[in-house]
């Protein structure tokens, strides 16, 4: 098979994949952040710069202006990009930030715009908000639809080296006008544990109203001086990750590959910096 | 010597912490006395008599050295084993100098003590008090409660109708969609109670049509606990408990088998005031217990009207009224259901002797009841056994024996056709780290439970064999694991079973608790249940069975004394011959008392999926005082409430809820209560005044 058949091929996936699983739907909330691709996204109760895109409650844990740049190539196909650029700055009486994120080519993209705010009562409790834009173009007499969709997330540690996490998405149900296209709704909820200073094993529920439960489990093991290896599987449908981290000064860098059985791999790269 | 002092201290502070937590939050554990129900899906459960019984003992703690058995039973958290451990405590060690003396005594665990710790003190004996008269008219305390709920939705049977449809039956609701709710309740201390309530239902009139007289639903009571020969008296409308139930119990009882576990003894009250809303099986009469030494005697006469399905006037009866049924629902709110409101006349007569000693209870009760109709069940077969008749009488022997760490209790009960139903079961205690009980059931076919409180698993209606072992584990410290094994036989048919049936449900709930705030739980339940298939093929009925199991994963943390957090997720699996259907449901409860304004808030959001109505879920609720709900939940959709409880002081008390079940599809329910939309949403208030 030529390398065109081959692309054509994948385009007939994508478009059956679009119309029966829902990988995507106009306004998902796509996941951002390398280390917690590597965790098969097992991440609403984790707390770091990417916490933005999983669960604002995170964000306070950033005590630095922190910057990040996020990028992922869904399945090898180049049209497929997704990339996000994000920015943390603590305040006075919490962490506020800002991302972006793009996905798609010039016929058919989606861009994502969302002003977070998490904030943290004591060492037991923090609690996030965050409000998007979601806006989806396709070219034609579609052109550009869009609609505010609100975020929220609480994150608590109720008894030492356990964390819980609980994230909403669209709780009030926003829909995409015209077409009356759901922007879905989507709870998470989980629970890790931090058995060392080295490890930590990470189980998280997800459910979007329409879509089948998913369950995905991540481990981290920190395995020498700056360097992290991670991986994890999730459900429906199974997808295998793993990860890797690095720790240089006041940048991190991560990368890992989830793979999904139908469609194939996916790179993810993310880059972070404290200033 | 230091270090016993410094555990004590540590243990006193944890004490106070958890203390002030229990006192924040109105709905603590109330779901471990009334469990998981599964029977009363999608209700609320009124369990106005627990509440009040531990509001009262809020106010007015109940002093461990001088309680009785039933007083410690009121507390309703406490099983048999654990009240006869502490009574036997302080027989052998004299009276207790302090509650944390109680984490010495057998099977009382840290997360039991945290329980109860409200509701008890620890105070020397003193003499036993007569009732001063003219005090009690003077220095009682008096409450009322006023409530009212309506569904936000325009549903059907409230729209506007003509005049042609006005005089159809059931095609439209006479009143309007608000329920009304009032109560007075006056008590001196524990010696006298009384109270009148009266409650409209949404759909029912008000001061008008039908409803003249105002509220659908009127009730009173008086209630006298003496201390001398007469031990209580009641006038009015009032429940009666006697045995173990199987001759005699109406109003509330906590839990079925599967839930309650080791709680399925039950220790009757003889009378209590008739306080939940049911508004058909209790009784209006008066009753007495004289107590005597060892022995009580219980008396009631009740001359009570019933609702009824009227059936049309029949020659062969000599013009006498003939019913099919007695509904319970109490509604009164189309024409069909006006025209059988109160329709029968029942009158009950029923007596009780009971002797009671440390050891050994055993007693005798008789019950005997007419109609001045005449019922009839319908011809279908699984109708053959209902009640039938105009008259019935039952009588019963129930007994409680313990010794050392033993009990039996039970009770045998036959009716005039010589139907027998009967129970018994044994309590183990074999080591403080392991209870284990045994409990065998039978009712005959043709038994019927009027009046009665039966158990088991099936409605009151058909009979049924079993047999439950259940099992408390505490295998390691901080670890306790509680399950059950329940297997039933129903000889003669049910509605949709049309053949002999077998049935068995399996649960167990294993907890991890590392501290007083913290609680991690898997439970896993496993029911099989039998019922028709019919096939285009296969006229003839086929029984298969279906299997329904559920994972419930949950996480409960008290942050801090006025923040509680919980997380839910549950998986039901069903199948039917080759169907598999899932149910998923994800919820996150938030609890919180404000600091500056006296308010506590419960908020829930939930997302649930299901396949079907056999694979939807249940989830109790946070509720109104006094009230309890169980939702049921099926579809695609989310839920979401809001409860507010402002307490402005000590005398006044408002309570809000507000509910809203989204579903994905654009119309919601059928026939009078459908909706055209996607969501329906509740609102309720409640406001106590204490005076």
């Amino acid at each position: 098979m030529g390398q065109m058949n081959m692309r054509k091929f994948y385009w007939f996936v994508l478009i059956l994949v679009i119309h029966d699983f829902h990988v995507f739907a106009v306004g998902d909330n796509y996941p951002v952040g390398a280390r917690q691709a590597g965790m098969a996204n097992a991440a609403v109760m984790l707390s770091d710069l990417w916490s933005i895109s999983h669960n604002q409650a995170g964000l306070v844990s950033l005590d630095k202006l922190t910057i990040g740049f996020f990028h992922e190539n869904k399945f090898i196909v180049s049209k497929y990009a997704y990339q996000a650029l994000v920015i943390a700055v603590p305040v006075h009486s919490g962490v506020l930030g800002a991302s972006v994120s793009y996905f798609g080519y010039s016929s058919y993209n989606e861009i994502k715009a969302g002003l977070a705010y998490g904030k943290s009562f004591g060492k037991i409790l923090s609690a996030g908000l965050q409000l998007d834009y979601c806006n989806t173009y396709v070219t034609g007499e579609y052109g550009n639809r869009g609609a505010l969709v609100v975020e929220a997330g609480l994150q608590s540690q109720p008894i030492e080296n356990l964390l819980i996490g609980v994230h909403v998405f669209n709780p009030l149900r926003a829909k995409i006008a015209v077409y009356d296209e759901n922007i879905p709704t989507i709870l998470r909820m989980g629970v890790a544990y931090r058995f060392s200073d080295k490890v930590i094993l990470a189980v998280e529920n997800e459910k979007d109203m329409l879509m089948k439960p998913v369950f995905k489990t991540g481990i981290e093991y920190h395995i020498y001086k700056n360097f992290f290896i991670r991986t994890g599987v999730m459900t429906n449908p199974t997808q295998l990750c793993f990860g890797i981290g690095y720790i240089m000064n006041d940048f991190q860098f991560d990368m890992a590959v989830s793979n999904h059985p139908e469609l194939g791999i996916t790179p993810h790269f993310s880059l972070s910096y404290h200033l | 010597m230091r270090h016993i002092i410094l555990t004590t201290l540590i243990f006193l502070l944890s004490l106070a912490k958890s203390v002030s937590q229990v006192e924040n939050d109105p709905f603590y554990s109330l779901e471990d006395i009334i469990g998981d129900q599964p029977e009363s899906t999608g209700n609320e459960v009124d369990c106005t008599p627990i509440l009040d019984d531990l509001q009262y003992f809020k106010e007015n703690p109940l002093n461990l050295n001088s309680a009785t058995f039933s007083d410690l039973n009121e507390i309703h958290f406490l099983n048999d084993v654990q009240i006869n451990n502490l009574l036997a405590y302080i027989n052998s060690n004299g009276q207790l100098l302090s509650v944390f003396e109680l984490q010495y005594i057998s099977c009382f665990s840290n997360d039991v003590i945290n329980k109860i710790l409200p509701y008890i003190t620890v105070q020397p004996v003193k003499e036993q008090e007569k009732i001063p008269w003219a005090k009690a008219i003077k220095s009682g305390r008096n409450q009322f409660y006023l409530k009212s709920k309506r569904v936000l939705e325009k549903q059907k049977g409230y729209e506007p109708v003509n005049d042609a449809m006005l005089s159809q039956n059931n095609s439209h609701y006479l009143g309007s969609p608000y329920q009304c709710y009032f109560r007075w309740m006056y008590n001196y201390k524990s010696f006298i109670s009384a109270g009148i309530i009266s409650e409209k239902d949404a759909g029912e009139e008000f001061f008008k049509g039908s409803e003249k007289q105002g509220f659908d639903y009127y009730s009173a009571h008086f209630i006298l606990h003496g201390s001398g020969i007469i031990k209580t008296l009641v006038i009015g409308d009032f429940d009666v408990q006697f045995g173990q139930g199987l001759t005699l119990w109406t109003g509330f009882s906590a839990g079925g088998n599967t839930s309650g576990l080791l709680n399925s003894l039950r220790n009757p009250q003889y009378f209590t005031a008739h306080t939940n809303s049911d508004e058909n099986r209790f009784m209006r009469g008066a009753g007495v217990t004289i107590s005597s030494g060892s022995y009580d005697f219980s008396f009631f006469l009740s001359d009570n009207r019933m609702d009824a399905n009227v059936l049309p006037a029949d020659s062969t009866n000599s013009g006498k009224l003939t019913v099919s049924s007695f509904p319970t629902s109490g509604n009164h709110t189309t024409m069909h259901e006006i025209a059988g409101k109160n329709a029968v006349k029942a009158r009950t007569a029923g007596a009780h002797l009971d002797y009671v000693s440390e050891h050994l209870k055993i007693g005798i009760s008789g019950i005997y009841y007419g109609f001045n109709a005449i019922v009839e069940p319908g011809s279908a077969p699984y109708d053959k056994f209902s009640l039938s008749g105009s008259s019935d009488y039952r009588a019963g022997f129930d007994y409680r024996l313990r010794y050392d760490k033993f009990t039996i209790y039970g009770e045998e009960a036959f009716d005039k056709h010589n139907s027998v139903a009967m129970m018994n079961s044994a309590v183990f205690e074999t080591m403080p780290q392991l209870l284990f009980c045994i409990q065998q059931r039978k009712i005959d076919r043709g038994f019927h439970g009027l009046y009665a409180s039966l158990p088991g698993e099936g409605s009151a209606i058909s009979s049924e064999n079993g047999v439950y072992l259940g099992l408390e584990l505490y295998p390691a410290r901080n670890w306790k694991i509680l399950a059950g094994f329940d297997s039933y036989r129903f000889p003669w048919l049910k509605y949709g079973v049309d053949a002999p049936s077998f049935e068995s449900t399996f649960s167990i709930l294993l907890s991890y608790l590392p501290s007083r705030e913290f609680t991690l739980s898997l439970g896993i339940k496993n029911d099989v249940k039998s019922g028709n298939i019919i096939t285009e093929h296969n006229p003839s009925v086929v029984l298969a069975d279906s299997k329904k199991q559920n994972f419930r994963f949950n996480v409960s943390s008290h942050l801090s004394p006025d923040l509680s957090l919980i997380y839910r997720i549950e998986q039901v699996n069903f199948s039917r011959t080759s169907s598999l259907e899932h149910g998923f449901l994800a919820l996150q409860d938030i609890r919180y008392s404000l600091e500056k304004i006296p308010v506590c808030i419960s908020f829930r959001y939930a997302i649930f999926d299901s396949d079907s109505y056999d694979s939807g879920l249940n989830a109790c609720e946070d509720d109104l005082l006094y009230e309890f709900s169980s939702c049921s939940l099926s579809g695609k959709g989310n839920r979401i409430y809001l409860v507010v409880r402002y307490e402005q002081s000590k005398k006044i008390c408002l309570w809000l809820k507000f509910t809203q079940t989204y579903y994905d599809r654009n119309t919601l329910n059928t026939g009078l209560n459908f909706i055209n939309g996607p969501a329906k949403s509740e609102i309720k208030v409640m406001l106590r005044i204490i005076m």
